[in-house]
């Protein structure tokens, strides 16, 4: 339990890369500061994001910049129905100079793969990529290959217009760390994006601000970081109640739980703290359980959303002081 | 020291003065006139401006009573006793001479005048005296203690002691007005008490469930709910019957002789059975009899009088009436009454019965009657002097005298000074043995040295009347049915059978001719200027024969309903000061063998101190008990209080577990304050719900912030961060926080968290839940 002064995480660091990235980011997101928050976030924590709205909004937006701000491998897919596994996976082709199979990589070979309308693309395809996600490795034809680090998926897709989609089952949605939605800018933000878009592409103009190699020391020094007993037990306690809780259908796994915790400790570590608290837990708590939640029917026609389901759990549930 | 007038509670001390003045009102309808309301109001004014001017200057609230105190005891002092006062200004023993002397006359015309009595220099003294007492309790309890629902006790029992000796149904009005301002005073107390709240208090506001909606809706359904409760009050005031005190004092829905209450209405049995306790006790308000009259006071109207009484009861006379007459019987024509001296001044006075249901042979009519005009057969009984009827009579006219109406003045020289003929009254002069010791001794006692007939029946009268004696239709428990005089005399209790037989057998005992008269009180006025008489209006009073004056009433039962005794029995003071057994009130006067008051007074003052002490020594001590048995539960309270607050503290073996005892005894204190802890949550929500409830200064902000940054260190961070200095610098934070929210609270809050916390009432029902659990 006890850490080792020497080891302990720089936090100084970890607190100036990740306000730099999210720098990087405003200047092509503007007014959604949460947002690029969580994103950030989930990239310390090494989880991977859904990005889930209205077209428009900039879902895209924020994955290119976020990728674009780090100087990493990047790739973008496109997910339409007849994209195939392999394309995603990688294929061993054969070679006709060497007259041997060769594995050439597919997309999922980035440190960060932006994947655009994943629920476009068929399940084959779809759980292809979200294999890749939770293993962070690749297998094909019997060879294990790993995947690079810092490794960050960000997935978008649209609620809304559903039609020649295939939703995302509820296993490979958690997968996923967080699931965070863009909402509409704010009318100054919005303006204000009028005006600089007119003229130039901010987009264009993104430097990156940091390499893969950074992030990923930054993600190592973030895992080192100290939960308390009584932190963990307030994990547990959250996803029990999500368990209990009378307007659903589906609370939140245990791998919700792991990723909670994950995330807390970014969410500690962006506040340049060493231990992780309560607060840090409720901050993410909505990113991290709504997408994974499924309400009861009666819980739907009353209107209800997950959104208020983890607000009440985070209202009832005590924290536990750790006293025995 | 600092003049504040918000601090002041100048709306709420105004508040009070109109509760207290409110209650008061009653009382106006007790006394004959206003003399004593102006004094009153300025006294109770001087209580509230007082108290608001102290307040306003931030002082202690102790002082604050003990200057309203003072000040109103100095103006009470300078107004009523004021030439007694040495130099002007200091109180002397001139001055508690006085007081004694004003309390006396006030005491001895409350007892002997029925409502409403005159307002004499020692009545208005007591009353004003009294008002102001409750004005400085009702102010310093709702105004300085800001407890204005607890000030409905002193309110309540000035209220009662207004209405309750009126004898009739008080009008609704006094009580809604009570009522309204002592709900007033609560309502501006809420006020306060919510425009107080800091704004902080409303940043969560949300829709429908805005912080700031609730005190607002609340005010809704409270204003609602008072004046719901006003007018259900007012409702339930006019329309539930008046009841007599008898309906109580037998329960509520019992019947003393199993009898419906219909039944009987209208009807009475003493006519028969020489006993009015059963029409005591009958609660019909069916009339008996109603008449008019423009004669006042009223008189008592008779029905019969009996001589015999066989140690146990009286018994029905031998009737042996003149002829019957048609229509008018004139019994008494004239003026000219058997027995009475031509000096005695004498008027006649009319009475005209409008329905009657006494059965006959009897018929009620005032004594002494001079004619009676009825449609009907008529005869006289002279013995008992009883009007005899042969039919019930429905309507009838009486003609009577009033002997000495004006009292004394209508009197001549040397009434009574001729003792009555033994021989011609020889039937009237038996007194009874059973018990003849007692009552012989007692009277003897009573009369001293007095031979005049009238004067030793006005002694008599008087001693019976002096408050010694209770007024009850519930009889002392004991063996009153064989020795019925004597249990009466010992247990000093009883109604107006006993008092008019003991009286009878006293009078006898001294050789005045004496008998017991039957009838009934003269009842209530209605609107319409008649009068109704029922069934619990029987009476039973003594008739003495007085030479030169005849056979005279007498009245030594008390209480508001006898009424005033008749006047020409009244004792002029100087006579009254001079009974012996005004100044005794505190031995039983029953008792034989007691020494002659004569010797204690030649002990001097030592010895009746030491007397009073023994006497009241196991009250004394009874007394001491209880407070002694209080503040014992108090102390284990309060020590049990320390235990549970300091409980976890003192389990705590590592750092953590100390920060957490230290925590867990800021949690406790602030919940003796009267501040809810917060549910189990992070450390900073439970720092910002103490900061919210508590609305601590900036200081004791800052110390409960460290205090929760320590916590929070201890609870989540790395060991090695959590510096065992922590918990003592913890500790004076905590103090700290404490000490400002207890400098915030009212003092009777600070002194029930010290002496009665909720913590220790907490640790105790605990151990007993877990005694009781184990067992």
């Amino acid at each position: 339990m006890t850490v080792n002064a020497d080891a302990a995480p720089d936090l100084a660091t970890v607190q100036s890369v990740a306000s730099e990235i999210h720098r990087a980011i405003s200047t092509v997101i503007e007014g959604k500061d949460e947002v690029v928050r969580t994103a950030v976030t989930v990239l310390l924590a090494e989880g991977h994001l859904l990005v889930e709205d209205v077209p428009g909004v900039g879902k895209t937006m924020l994955a290119k910049a976020l990728a674009k701000s780090i100087d990493c491998d990047v790739s973008r897919v496109q997910f339409t129905p007849d994209l195939l596994p392999s394309d995603i996976t990688g294929v061993n082709v054969f070679n006709q100079n060497s007259h041997s199979f060769e594995f050439r990589k597919g997309a999922i070979f980035a440190n960060i793969v932006v994947g655009d309308e994943i629920n476009r693309a068929s399940p084959k395809t779809q759980s292809a990529l979200l294999e890749c996600m939770a293993e962070r490795q690749v297998t094909v034809d019997g060879t294990t290959y790993p995947l690079p680090g810092p490794f960050l998926v960000m997935a978008t897709q649209n609620p809304i217009e559903m039609e020649g989609t295939y939703p995302l089952p509820e296993a490979q949605r958690d997968r996923f760390m967080a699931r965070i939605s863009m909402g509409y800018p704010s009318g100054a933000a919005e303006l204000a994006m009028l005006e600089s878009h007119g003229d130039h592409d901010p987009l264009g103009a993104l430097q990156a601000v940091t390499d893969g190699e950074t992030v990923q020391r930054q993600i190592q020094a973030v895992r080192r970081l100290h939960t308390a007993p009584a932190l963990r037990e307030y994990v547990v306690a959250l996803v029990t109640a999500s368990r209990r809780h009378g307007s659903l259908r589906l609370g939140a796994s245990p791998r919700a739980g792991l990723h909670l915790l994950g995330a807390a400790r970014a969410n500690a570590a962006l506040a340049g703290r060493d231990h992780v608290l309560p607060e840090d837990v409720q901050a993410l708590a909505p990113a991290v359980f709504t997408h994974r939640l499924m309400l009861t029917g009666e819980a739907q026609l009353t209107g209800r959303t997950t959104g208020d389901v983890v607000d009440d759990i985070l209202q009832r549930t005590p924290v536990p002081s750790g006293r025995r | 020291m600092s003049f504040n007038l918000d601090r002041g509670m100048w709306p709420e001390a105004a508040l009070a003065a109109v509760a207290t003045l409110a209650v008061a009102w009653p009382l106006s309808k007790l006394l004959e006139g206003g003399g004593w309301i102006g004094p009153a109001i300025l006294m109770v004014l001087l209580v509230a401006g007082v108290g608001s001017v102290l307040r306003s200057l931030d002082l202690d609230p102790t002082v604050v009573v003990l200057g309203q105190a003072f000040l109103a005891g100095a103006v009470l002092l300078w107004r009523y006793l004021g030439d007694t006062l040495a130099y002007g200004i200091l109180p002397w023993s001139d001055t508690l001479d006085r007081m004694t002397e004003l309390l006396r006359l006030a005491g001895r015309t409350l007892q002997t005048y029925a409502a409403p009595a005159p307002t004499n220099e020692g009545v208005e003294f007591l009353i004003v005296a009294v008002l102001t007492l409750t004005a400085i309790s009702v102010d310093s309890i709702a105004v300085t203690g800001r407890a204005p629902a607890t000030a409905g006790i002193p309110l309540a029992a000035a209220f009662l002691v207004s209405v309750s000796n009126s004898g009739e149904a008080m009008q609704p009005w006094f009580f809604a007005a009570a009522g309204l301002a002592w709900l007033l005073m609560v309502a501006q107390q809420g006020n306060r008490l919510v425009s107080g709240w800091s704004s902080a208090d409303r940043r969560e506001s949300l829709g429908s469930h805005d912080v700031s909606f609730g005190p607002t809706g609340h005010r809704r359904t409270a204003r609602v709910l008072a004046v719901v409760t006003v007018l259900g009050a007012l409702v339930a005031a006019s329309v539930l019957p008046h009841l007599p005190p008898t309906f109580f004092a037998e329960g509520l829905a019992r019947n003393a002789d199993g009898r419906s209450v219909g039944d009987t209405g209208g009807q009475v049995s003493f006519t028969e059975t020489m006993d009015v306790t059963a029409d005591l006790n009958n609660q019909s308000t069916e009339p008996v009899l109603r008449y008019r009259t423009q004669t006042m006071p009223q008189e008592p109207l008779r029905v019969t009088a009996s001589h015999v009484f066989d140690g146990e009861r009286w018994l029905s006379p031998e009737y042996d009436p003149t002829e019957a007459v048609q229509g008018r019987l004139a019994p008494n024509p004239g003026t000219a009454l058997p027995g009475v001296d031509e000096a005695v001044v004498r008027e006649r006075a009319e009475l005209s019965v409008l329905s009657n249901n006494v059965r006959a042979p009897s018929l009620a009519v005032p004594s002494p009657v001079a004619e009676v005009t009825a449609d009907t057969e008529m005869r006289w009984d002279p013995a008992t002097a009883a009007v005899r009827v042969n039919d019930p009579v429905d309507t009838y006219d009486v003609t009577y005298v009033r002997v000495a109406p004006d009292g004394a003045a209508d009197l001549p020289e040397g009434i009574g000074d001729v003792e009555a003929d033994p021989q011609q009254f020889e039937q009237y002069l038996q007194p009874s043995p059973n018990g003849r010791e007692t009552y012989g001794q007692l009277s003897d006692q009573i009369v001293g040295e007095a031979t005049n007939d009238l004067e030793v029946a006005s002694l008599l009268q008087q001693h019976f009347r002096s408050g010694l004696y209770t007024y009850s239709l519930e009889l002392a428990p004991g063996p009153s049915d064989s020795q019925p005089i004597e249990h009466f005399l010992v247990t000093q209790q009883g109604y107006c059978v006993q008092f008019a037989t003991a009286m009878v057998m006293m009078a006898r005992h001294q050789g005045i001719p004496a008998r017991m008269a039957l009838g009934f009180l003269p009842g209530e006025r209605q609107p319409n200027g008649s009068y109704t008489i029922i069934a619990s209006l029987a009476h039973t009073w003594p008739e003495l024969w007085i030479d030169g004056m005849g056979w005279v009433r007498f009245e030594p039962t008390p209480g508001v309903r006898t009424g005033p005794p008749p006047s020409y029995t009244q004792l002029d003071t100087s006579t009254a000061e001079a009974d012996p057994t005004l100044g005794e009130s505190a031995t039983p006067t029953g008792v034989p063998t007691q020494e002659p008051t004569g010797s204690a007074e030649e002990d001097g003052w030592w010895d009746t101190t030491v007397d009073a002490l023994r006497d009241a020594g196991p009250i004394l001590v009874r007394a001491l008990l209880v407070v002694i048995g209080i503040a014992l539960i108090m102390a284990a309270v309060a020590v049990a209080g320390r235990r549970h607050r300091e409980a976890v503290l003192r389990h705590a073996a590592t750092p953590q577990e100390r920060i957490e005892g230290q925590w867990e005894l800021l949690k406790r204190s602030l919940e003796d304050y009267g501040i809810n802890p917060p549910p189990d949550k992070s450390p900073r929500e439970m720092g910002s719900h103490y900061e919210t409830q508590a609305r601590l200064d900036r200081p004791a902000g800052e110390a409960l912030g460290r205090a929760t940054a320590t916590l929070e260190r201890a609870r989540y961070a790395p060991t090695v961060r959590t510096a065992d200095t922590d918990d003592s610098t913890m500790h004076t934070d905590i103090m700290r926080v404490l000490d400002a929210v207890s400098a915030k609270l009212p003092w009777n809050i600070r002194l029930s968290a010290k002496l009665f916390p909720r913590s220790g009432v907490h640790y105790i029902r605990s151990i007993v839940r877990r005694w009781l659990r184990l067992s």
